[in-house]
């Protein structure tokens, strides 16, 4: 194993999700312009609002390969605490989001579960990895 | 659970990284586990009791 403190099967988790963002960013501005400049209906209209969410379910999909790939126990382990923290934080905010819904009829802008989920699991991963990195005795 | 991976690992003047890529692990493993955060899955006792040529039990107590 490198000196570096990214396991080989994390290298290439991050080699994945990079090469998907690659795929992601035409589909999202592909997907924009058509919905935007052409009058979609029916089946057509579903599949280009549904495209850009394929990339990002693979995203989820790379994950658990990751999980999968990792022969590093510990680091397994933090990744899953992480991923509790996320679904965690992703629940709250699904029902919040509910009882807006339901009682206030508004609700959280779209997008916000998402960006709730990568955010929490990347703040448990830098909580983690910075206590880890505080008790370092060599 | 308690382990002397410290003091082994002094014996023998290895780094947390000298034993990290002996137990093909991360240094934060190595780390993590010495300082107790984390009890290493009995695979992972066996291969540092095969790496120091000792018994588990004389590793890792449960005091």
């Amino acid at each position: 194993m490198s000196c570096s403190s990214a396991t080989p099967a994390r290298k290439r988790y991050e080699r994945r999700v990079l090469t998907l963002m690659l795929v992601y960013l035409p589909t999202i501005f592909l997907t924009g312009r058509f919905v935007r400049h052409h009058a979609l209906q029916g089946w057509l209209l579903y599949f280009w609002s549904i495209l850009p969410a394929i990339p990002v379910i693979a995203l989820i999909a790379m994950m658990g390969r990751y999980l999968q790939e990792e022969t590093d126990e510990y680091q397994r382990v933090l990744t899953v605490r992480a991923l509790l923290v996320a679904t965690a934080a992703l629940l709250g905010t699904l029902v919040v989001d509910d009882f807006l819904r339901s009682f206030a009829s508004t609700a959280i802008p779209p997008f916000i579960g998402f960006t709730i989920f990568w955010l929490s699991f990347a703040i448990a991963i830098g909580v983690q990895t910075l206590r880890d990195r505080a008790a370092i005795h060599d | 659970m308690t382990n002397r991976l410290r003091i082994l690992r002094a014996e023998r003047s290895w780094s947390q990284q000298d034993l990290a890529d002996r137990l093909e692990v991360s240094r934060q493993s190595v780390n993590a586990i010495e300082t107790g955060k984390y009890d290493p899955s009995l695979p992972l006792a066996f291969r540092i009791a095969r790496l120091f040529a000792l018994p588990i039990e004389s590793i890792f107590s449960d005091s």
